[in-house]
């Protein structure tokens, strides 16, 4: 946590350790528990996810503790991502009767700003990521009935972002980009079909081609490892927990039966994935 | 979100991993969305009581962790019917397509029988992504037929083409020659009000539809 997250309002919230112990129990009511989560990501020296508590974006430090966020009032934040160069969050923005993909930047995770915003595109970013020299974020055009109609790519350069073309990601049109994951040696992204993950590897950002299949499973998250791309995901039959490695094998997550994955970050602790569950953050070794 | 392996007591499987694949699955939605599921398999049983009852359900998901409806859990996708009689309706198969008219008008009335409970239904026609399942969800208004929305107005063409020979383009697009197949149709099927403006209309337009889906029978 750094000085100036730890300056701000918080307090005490649940947070479990999956398989060891609850690290912590909140004061939070019933009333208050997550909606909904983001992403997680390390910033600092610890995991840290963005999350919806009421009508507010949070953020809730590895032991439970919550944070009031600036900036994001409103929005509909799908993903996040931190390295050295500061914090990223995507989604959308409501325009009444759409809603326009905006990415949001952070020194810290608590105060954000706009930094890009699609207006008059009935769209949203799903995915968002830092890779060789520049972060990018990917997302979908929506139809009226909000179902993906295209790709949407955007780029940051030099400080600025705007929307960039990408080749190969057509077949992603009319899919759902769950997440973007990147390293120095280049890119990998996640889009969900009805019968799994399809992943989408680029060398650049600019140019993609399919990586691999994970059957049966929602890809929520990607840790790129020298020894492959590790998931964490639900099942699309039924939604088990479940992670493993591209290409090799999947193992159950030992989480309640109702945990929805929220991402998967390397801590000091070793790789470490995020559910939500009953309203409350749930992490787990994978 | 509440946990369910059946709808009402009719069981719900996966299929995509492989087929017929009968193991239970533990799906997830919320719990409106089940109290609607539930309405919406008791109009099925009750508009196709010909086939015998509703032996199960095959779906390629209700909660799915992405964004949109399916992350809140207010979403399904339909793959398959079984009926007792042995009776199937397939959009896992592609039945919008099939070449036997009694199978497309079959996938019809499954069509018209999701719309009476779900605003969003998405089929074989509205695009590539949903060749292979219907999908219904919260999202939108409540029930009713939109002629700017192209999911609504492609149902209602392959719906006059498969019915009533219409001959229209399936393209979402509510034009003269849409406005004067569904005006015959709505007046062919006795109903009375406007699907347009109001729930009860069009549900009883959609009922009307299911039956001679079901039946195999123009109008």
């Amino acid at each position: 946590m750094n000085e100036r997250a730890c300056q701000l309002p918080r307090r005490s919230f649940v947070l479990g350790m999956t398989g060891v112990a609850f690290l912590g129990v909140g004061t939070a009511t019933a009333q208050e528990t997550l909606s909904r989560a983001a992403g997680v990501a390390v910033l600092g020296q610890a995991a840290k996810a963005l999350c919806l508590l009421g009508t507010s974006w949070v953020l809730v430090d590895e032991d439970g503790t919550t944070y009031p966020t600036t900036g994001l009032d409103g929005a509909a934040v799908l993903d996040v991502a931190t390295d050295e160069r500061g914090v990223l969050a995507v989604g959308s923005r409501p325009a009444p009767p759409f809603t326009e993909a905006t990415v949001w930047e952070s020194a810290d995770g608590v105060t954000w700003r706009e930094a890009m915003r699609l207006a008059g595109v009935n769209a949203e970013f799903t995915g968002v990521g830092f890779g060789p020299g520049t972060a990018m974020a990917l997302g979908s055009v929506l139809t009226e009935e909000r179902a993906p109609a295209q790709t949407i790519a955007a780029r940051r350069e030099r400080r600025v972002w705007s929307e960039v073309p990408v080749t190969g990601l057509e077949p992603t049109a009319e899919l759902a980009i769950t997440t973007l994951s990147g390293n120095r040696s280049g890119w990998v992204a996640a889009a969900i079909t009805q019968e799994g993950t399809t992943l989408y590897r680029s060398p650049d950002g600019a140019s993609w081609s399919t990586d691999g299949t994970v059957p049966d499973a929602a890809v929520q998250g990607l840790l790129l490892e020298p020894g492959g791309v590790r998931w964490v995901a639900n099942a699309i039959g039924g939604s088990a927990a479940i992670t493993g490695t591209v290409g090799a094998g999947r193992e159950p997550v030992a989480v309640p039966q109702d945990a929805h994955a929220v991402g998967a970050v390397r801590t000091r602790r070793g790789p470490l994935s995020y559910w939500l569950v009953d309203g409350r953050l749930v992490t787990a070794r994978i | 979100m509440i946990t369910f392996s059946t709808i009402d007591g009719t069981p719900v499987y996966y299929w995509r991993a492989n087929r017929p694949n009968t193991t239970p699955r533990n799906w997830q939605c919320t719990q409106a969305f089940y109290d609607r599921l539930v309405l919406w398999i008791r109009d099925l049983r009750s508009l196709s009581t010909a086939y015998g009852t509703v032996s199960y359900v095959a779906s390629a998901g209700f909660y799915v962790n992405k964004p949109g409806e399916h992350g809140a859990g207010t979403a399904a996708d339909i793959d398959h019917i079984q009926w007792s009689s042995g009776t199937v309706c397939t959009p896992l198969d592609k039945h919008h397509a099939s070449s036997n008219v009694a199978l497309r008008r079959r996938y019809l009335a499954l069509d018209a029988v999701t719309r009476r409970r779900f605003r969003w239904v998405l089929n074989g026609w509205y695009n590539a992504d949903h060749a292979d399942h219907i999908h219904a969800d919260f999202g939108g208004t409540p029930v009713r037929l939109g002629t700017g929305s192209s999911s609504d107005v492609k149902f209602i063409q392959a719906m006059c083409n498969n019915f009533r020979n219409a001959g229209l383009d399936i393209d979402g697009k509510w034009g003269p020659l849409t406005q004067a197949a569904y005006t015959s149709a709505k007046s062919a099927l006795g109903v009375s009000g406007d699907p347009t403006s109001g729930a009860a209309p069009y549900q009883q337009m959609l009922s009307a539809i299911a039956k001679h889906g079901f039946a195999n029978t123009t109008f």
